[in-house]
C-alpha cells in the first residue's frame, strides 16, 4: 500500500469540525451553466458544413436586402440595348470569360471593344438582352425570391404552429375533424392552386405567397401536433396544470419552447422549398414574370440564350443553388444541435 | 379508527375508465373509495398496472373521473366551475411527479420552474420577493441558492426531485399527492427523499397522498396503506397492520416479495405465490371492502368474512416470525 | 472458488465532454472467479456500469481508456479489435440490459432471436439452433414454449421480456453473465421470480455472474461477494456476509443504514449528492457527506485496509492512529449478528 508515502499530520485524525461550503459543498455543480439555446449553439459551431451555410445564407441576405437604396425597380427595367447580351468584366483580372471576353465561333472576341463600349464601364457579371446588369438583377432577384420564402414562412408558422398546437392539445372529435381539414387540402396539388388563382390574380407575388400559404403550412401542422401529443403528457405539463395555468400559458411557456427546435428545423426545409417553388413557377412562366425579376426569371431568360450565352443562365442558377444547399445543410446541422440524443 | 378526526379527502366509488365504448374499453380505477384523515399519510400501493397512478391523477382531476365522487375539505371536486374555485383547489392540493428526467421542463430555469405557482396565484410582491421566495424554498429542500439560475439537466435524480417538491411547496398547499416520487431514485436517494417528505408533513401539518410499489418504503412513511390490484382496493389498514399482519394473500405475496437488505433473511426466505383468479367475483357474492379487524379492511364476499377473521386472529394468537437477526 | 477468469486491474476511463473530461472511472480493481456471483453495488454515476460496458467493449464514443487492464483468462480485452471483440460478445461474455422491451428486436420471432447467437457464434445449423433454443425457452420458465417461439416480443409481459433476455443471453453457456439493473425495471414479484430464475440458471450453465445494481436489497440474496462503487472508485469489497454485517467504510454504512428493513422505523439517509466527476474531489470523495470525515479525509485518498483475507476497506477510520468511533445503531446490530456467526462457525 502506498501509506509510507503520506504525510501524517499530528491532527490529521481530528474530526473535520465543519464542512466549509465552497470547499466540500455535497450539493457543488462543477460544469459551467449552459442554457439549451447556448449548448444547442455550442454543437452547432463543431458542425463547419452548417456553420459555412449560415455565413453564406447570412452574406446573401445582407447583400440582397441591404442592396434596396442603390438598385431600384424602375431603373432595373429600362432597357440600354446598345449594353445587351455582354459577358463579365471585372477590372483587373485577366482570365477569359471575366475579362470581357467571349468565345465568339471558336475565338475569344472582346465583346465591350467589339460593341465600342467605353472603357469605364463594365458589367461584374455581364448583362442580359436588354442590357441590364445580371449582377443586379440576380441581387434584386435574390431579394424577391426571399421575401416570398420569408412571408410563406410567416404563415407557415403562424397558421402552421397554431393550428398544430389547438389540434394536439384538444385531441379527440377536434383533432380528428382537423386532421381531415388537413389531408383535404395537402390532396391538392400546389400547381392546381395557382393556377386556379390566376383566374383571380395577376400573376406575380401575391398569387404564388397565397397558393404558398394555403398548402405549405400543413406539414408544420402536422409535425407540431405530433410533438404537441407526446409533450401534454410530459409530466411538467401535469405540473403545470395541477398548479391552475391557463391553457394559452401552458402553450406559450411550455409547448412553444419545447417544440422550437422542431420549429426552427422545420422552417429551415420550408425556406428552400419556397424558394424553389417560386423559381419553378416563374421558370415555367406561370409566376413573376419579366420585366419583373426573381431567381426564377431570370433562369427563364437565361435559357433562352443558353446555347450561345450560357453564363446568363449559370450565375443565377448558382445563386439558387448555394441557397437550396446552405438552407438543407443548416437545418441538418440545427436538427443535430437541438436533438438531445447526439449530446455531448 | 380516528373517527373524530377531520377527513380531508373522501374518494368514493371512483371509476376511471378509458376508451369507454370501444372494444379495448381499460378499467384503470374500479369503483375505488378511501378517506384521508388530516395530518394523515396514506400510502397506496400496487404494482404496474393497478391503477395506482391512475387514480391519483383523477383525484386532483387531471382526469375526469367517469363516476364516483372526490370530496376535499367537504366539497364535491368536480362541482368547482368558477375559476376562483378552481385555483383555490390547485392552492390547496398539489402533486409530486415520477420521473425527475419528465416533471421539469428542460428549458426553464429552476428559478422560473419553483416560481410557476407563486406566479399563477400572485403570491409574491415584486421580483426581489419571487427570487427570495424561490431560495427559501430551495433551502427548505437541502440545496443552495445559487442553484435558481441552473437548468433541470444539470442536476441529479435526487436533487431533480427536490426541485419538484419545492414547486408543490410554493403554493403551500395543505394536501400532497405524491405519485411514485422515490420509483426512479437510487436507493440511497429515496430515504433522503422520503426523510424530507416527513420532515415537511410535520413541519408545515401536510396530509400526503404516497402513491408507490414499494411496500418497504410505503410502510416506513405511512399511516395507513391500502393496497390495489388491478383497479380494485383489496385491504386497507394501519400501515404496521397490512404490512405485519396482512389478511388479502395478495398482500401477503407483495411483502414475501420485497428483499431485504440481510442475507441470512434471504437465505431463508419463502416467496408467496399468487393465483389472481381468486379475486373473480363469484356469482351472488359481491365482494366489497369489509372490516374484519377494527380499522383493517379487506375485499371480500359476505361468506368470506369468518375466513378473514381466523386469518387475523392467528396473528394474535401465534407469534409471528418476524425476521430476528 | 474456481479459477480466476476475470481479472481487472487499475482502470481508469474518462469522458470527454465540452466541460472538460469527467473521470468516470478512477483506478479500479477487482476480480471474478469461476461460478462465483460479484455484485457491484453503487449509486447512479458512481461508474458500475461503465466498468461493465468496458468489459464489452461498448464504450460510448467519447470514452478514453486513460490507463488498467482487463484480463480475460490472462488477455487484455482492452487491446481486442471490434471484430475479436464481436466473437467474445454474446459467446464467451454475456450481458442483461435494465430494460427488457428495448433489448428485444420487435419484429422478430422470440424463438429466432434466442437461436441467432448459436447460429452467429458457434456455427450450429438453423434446425438445431432452434432447438436448442427452445430448450433454454423451456429452462427460463415460459409455458407452452412450443407454441411460444413463433411470438413476438410484444406479447409477453415485461417479466417473460426479462426471461427471453435472460436465454438470449445463456444460450450460448457464456463464462461470464454480466447483469446490469436486471430487475430494476419491474414490479417486486417480478423482480423476485427473475432473481430466482438467475440463481437457478447459474447452478445449471454454471456461469460466473456480475451484478450490478443500486439496491443492496436485491445483493443480499443472490451475491456470495460484493463491491460497492463511489465516485468512481470501489471503496469497499468483501463476501457478502462481511460487506452486510461488518461493514467498514461510512459510506456502506449509509447505504444499509438508508434501506428500510422489516423492523426499522428510522431511516437515516445520506446527506448530500455524489461529487461532480467533472472535477473530482482530492481525498476520500465521500468526506463531504460523511459525519465522520477526519481532516486526513479532505487531504489524502485513503488506502485499502485489510479487514480480512476476503474483506477491504478504503477508509481512514480503519487506519491503526484513528479515533475508535461508534457506528450507527443500525451498524452496532449488525455487527452483533456478524460476531454470533463468527463464534458458531468457531
Amino acid at each position: 500500500m502506498a501509506e509510507e508515502k503520506i504525510n501524517l499530520q499530528a491532527d490529521s485524525f481530528e474530526p473535520l469540525a465543519q464542512h466549509t461550503e465552497d470547499e466540500l459543498d455535497s450539493e457543488k455543480i462543477a460544469a459551467p451553466s449552459l442554457t439549451f439555446s447556448q449548448d444547442a449553439w455550442r454543437r452547432l459551431k463543431k458542425n463547419k458544413g452548417a456553420v459555412i451555410s449560415l455565413f453564406l445564407i447570412l452574406i446573401m441576405v445582407i447583400v440582397s436586402f441591404g442592396s434596396t437604396p442603390f438598385i431600384n425597380h424602375a431603373e432595373l427595367v429600362k432597357s440600354n440595348p446598345e449594353y445587351a447580351n455582354l459577358p463579365a468584366k471585372i477590372p483587373g483580372i485577366d482570365i477569359n470569360g471575366l475579362n470581357g471576353k467571349m468565345k465568339v465561333s471558336g475565338v475569344w472576341t472582346d465583346v465591350y471593344k467589339q460593341n465600342g463600349i467605353k472603357d469605364s464601364v463594365h458589367f461584374a457579371l455581364g448583362t442580359d438582352y436588354l442590357g441590364h446588369s445580371l449582377a443586379q438583377r440576380i441581387i434584386y432577384g435574390t431579394k424577391i425570391s426571399l421575401t416570398v420564402a420569408i412571408v410563406a414562412t410567416l404563415f407557415d408558422l403562424l397558421i402552421g404552429v397554431t393550428y398544430g398546437i389547438v389540434s394536439g392539445w384538444k385531441g379527440g372529435r377536434t383533432d380528428n375533424v382537423m386532421q381531415r381539414i388537413i389531408e383535404i387540402i395537402s390532396s391538392i396539388p400546389n400547381l392546381i392552386i395557382v393556377v386556379l388563382m390566376l383566374i383571380i390574380f395577376k400573376p406575380g407575388m401575391t398569387s404564388i405567397i397565397l397558393a404558398l400559404a394555403i398548402s405549405e403550412w400543413t406539414t408544420m401542422a402536422r409535425m407540431i401536433r405530433a410533438e404537441t401529443l407526446s409533450l401534454k403528457t410530459e409530466e411538467y405539463v401535469l405540473a403545470a396544470r395541477t398548479l391552475g395555468e391557463s391553457t394559452g400559458k401552458i402553450a406559450w411557456k411550455h409547448l412553444v419552447p419545447n417544440l422550437s427546435s422542431i420549429i426552427i428545423i422545420q422552417t429551415m426545409y420550408t425556406i428552400p422549398n419556397a424558394i424553389f417553388f417560386e423559381a419553378f413557377l416563374s421558370f415555367i412562366g406561370i409566376g413573376i414574370s419579366a420585366p419583373q425579376t426573381s431567381l426564377g426569371v431570370l433562369l427563364n431568360d437565361g435559357q433562352k440564350n443558353f446555347q450561345f450565352l450560357p453564363y446568363q443562365m449559370w450565375y443565377p442558377a448558382i445563386v439558387l443553388v448555394i441557397l437550396m444547399i446552405a438552407f438543407n445543410l443548416l437545418g441538418d446541422g440545427l436538427r443535430d444541435a437541438f436533438d438531445p440524443r447526439t449530446r455531448r | 379508527m380516528p373517527e373524530n378526526r377531520k377527513k380531508v379527502l373522501e374518494v368514493k366509488h371512483l371509476k376511471q375508465y378509458f376508451g369507454v365504448g370501444k372494444p379495448g374499453m381499460v378499467k384503470a380505477v374500479d369503483d375505488v373509495s378511501f378517506d384521508i384523515y388530516e395530518g394523515e399519510v396514506f400510502g397506496l400501493v400496487g404494482e404496474s398496472g393497478s391503477g395506482k397512478t391512475t387514480a391519483g391523477r383523477s383525484i386532483i382531476h387531471l382526469y375526469n373521473p367517469t363516476d364516483g365522487q372526490i370530496i376535499f375539505n367537504g366539497k364535491d371536486v368536480s362541482s368547482f366551475k368558477s375559476k376562483q374555485d378552481k385555483l383555490d383547489f390547485t392552492r390547496n392540493m398539489q402533486m409530486i411527479f415520477q420521473d425527475p428526467q419528465a416533471s421539469l421542463n428542460p428549458r426553464m430555469t429552476v428559478e422560473d420552474i419553483i416560481a410557476e405557482g407563486i406566479d399563477i396565484h400572485h403570491l409574491a410582491k415584486d421580483k426581489a420577493d419571487r427570487r427570495k421566495k424561490v431560495e427559501d424554498l430551495l433551502e427548505t429542500v437541502g440545496l443552495n441558492r445559487d442553484h435558481a439560475s441552473r437548468y433541470p439537466h444539470e442536476f441529479s435524480g435526487g436533487q431533480r426531485q427536490r426541485i419538484g417538491i419545492a414547486r408543490a411547496l410554493a403554493v403551500e398547499p395543505s394536501f400532497i399527492i405524491a405519485d411514485e416520487p422515490i420509483s426512479a431514485l437510487d436507493v440511497s436517494i429515496q430515504a433522503q427523499v422520503v426523510n424530507l417528505m416527513k420532515d415537511l408533513q410535520v413541519q408545515k401539518g401536510l396530509t400526503y397522498l404516497f402513491i408507490a410499489h414499494d411496500l418497504s418504503m410505503v410502510k416506513y412513511i405511512s399511516d395507513r396503506i391500502g393496497v390495489l390490484h388491478f383497479g380494485k382496493l383489496l385491504e386497507v389498514g394501519p400501515a404496521d397492520d397490512v404490512y405485519l399482519k396482512p389478511l388479502h394473500d395478495y398482500t401477503k405475496s407483495l411483502i414475501s416479495a420485497v428483499p431485504e437488505p440481510d442475507p441470512e433473511f434471504e437465505r431463508t426466505r419463502k416467496r408467496v405465490p399468487y393465483d389472481a383468479s381468486i379475486e373473480k367475483d363469484k356469482e351472488g357474492q359481491p365482494r366489497k371492502l369489509r372490516e374484519i379487524v377494527p380499522g383493517h379492511f379487506v375485499r371480500c364476499s359476505e361468506a368470506e368474512i369468518p375466513f378473514y377473521k381466523e386469518r387475523a386472529e392467528k396473528y394474535e394468537t401465534t407469534e409471528q416470525p418476524l425476521p430476528t437477526v | 472458488m474456481g479459477e480466476r477468469i476475470l481479472d481487472i486491474k487499475n482502470l481508469q476511463i474518462n469522458f470527454h465532454t465540452y466541460a472538460g473530461d469527467v473521470k468516470a472511472i478512477r483506478d479500479v480493481s477487482f476480480h471474478l472467479d469461476k461460478g462465483e456471483t460479484l455484485a457491484i453495488v453503487g449509486e447512479s454515476g458512481s461508474g458500475k456500469s461503465v466498468t461493465t460496458k468496458s468489459l464489452m467493449g461498448l464504450l460510448a464514443n467519447n470514452a478514453r481508456v486513460v490507463g488498467g487492464q482487463v484480463l480475460f483468462h490472462g488477455e487484455d480485452i482492452l487491446k481486442k479489435s471490434e471484430k475479436q471483440m464481436q466473437n467474445i460478445r454474446g459467446k464467451d461474455i454475456a450481458m442483461i440490459f435494465q430494460d427488457p422491451m428495448t433489448s428485444l428486436d420487435p419484429t422478430m420471432k422470440i424463438g429466432k432471436q434466442i437461436a441467432e447467437p448459436l447460429i452467429k457464434h458457434k456455427h450450429v445449423e438453423k434446425r438445431k439452433a432452434l432447438a436448442q433454443a427452445l430448450e433454454i425457452l423451456k429452462l427460463v420458465g415460459i409455458d407452452q414454449a412450443e407454441k411460444r417461439m413463433n411470438d413476438y416480443p410484444h406479447q409477453f409481459s415485461g417479466g417473460q421480456r426479462q426471461r427471453i433476455v435472460i436465454a438470449i443471453a445463456l444460450v450460448c453457456y457464456p463464462e461470464i453473465l454480466i447483469a446490469d439493473e436486471p430487475t430494476t425495471a419491474l414490479d417486486v414479484t417480478i423482480q423476485a421470480q427473475i432473481l430466482d430464475l438467475m440463481k437457478e440458471l447459474q447452478q445449471k450453465i454454471e456461469t460466473s455472474i456480475i451484478f450490478i445494481t443500486h439496491d443492496l436489497g436485491v445483493v443480499a440474496g443472490m451475491a456470495d461477494r460484493v463491491a460497492v462503487m463511489y465516485a468512481g472508485q470501489i471503496i469497499e469489497y468483501g463476501s457478502v456476509d462481511e460487506i452486510f454485517y461488518n461493514p467498514q467504510h461510512p459510506y456502506t454504512w449509509g447505504l444499509l443504514n438508508s434501506m428500510p428493513t422489516l423492523s426499522s422505523t428510522n431511516l437515516e439517509a445520506i446527506p448530500g449528492t455524489p461529487p461532480d466527476l467533472l472535477d473530482p474531489p482530492k481525498g476520500d470523495p465521500f468526506a463531504a457527506r460523511n459525519p465522520y470525515a477526519m481532516k486526513i479525509d479532505a487531504e489524502e485518498k485513503p488506502p485499502f485496509f485489510k479487514v480480512s483475507d476476503t474483506h477491504y476497506a478504503s477508509t481512514w477510520l480503519l487506519h491503526p492512529d484513528a479515533p475508535k468511533i461508534t457506528p450507527p445503531d443500525e451498524i452496532v446490530r449488525r455487527r452483533k449478528v456478524f460476531a454470533a456467526m463468527q463464534a458458531s462457525a468457531n
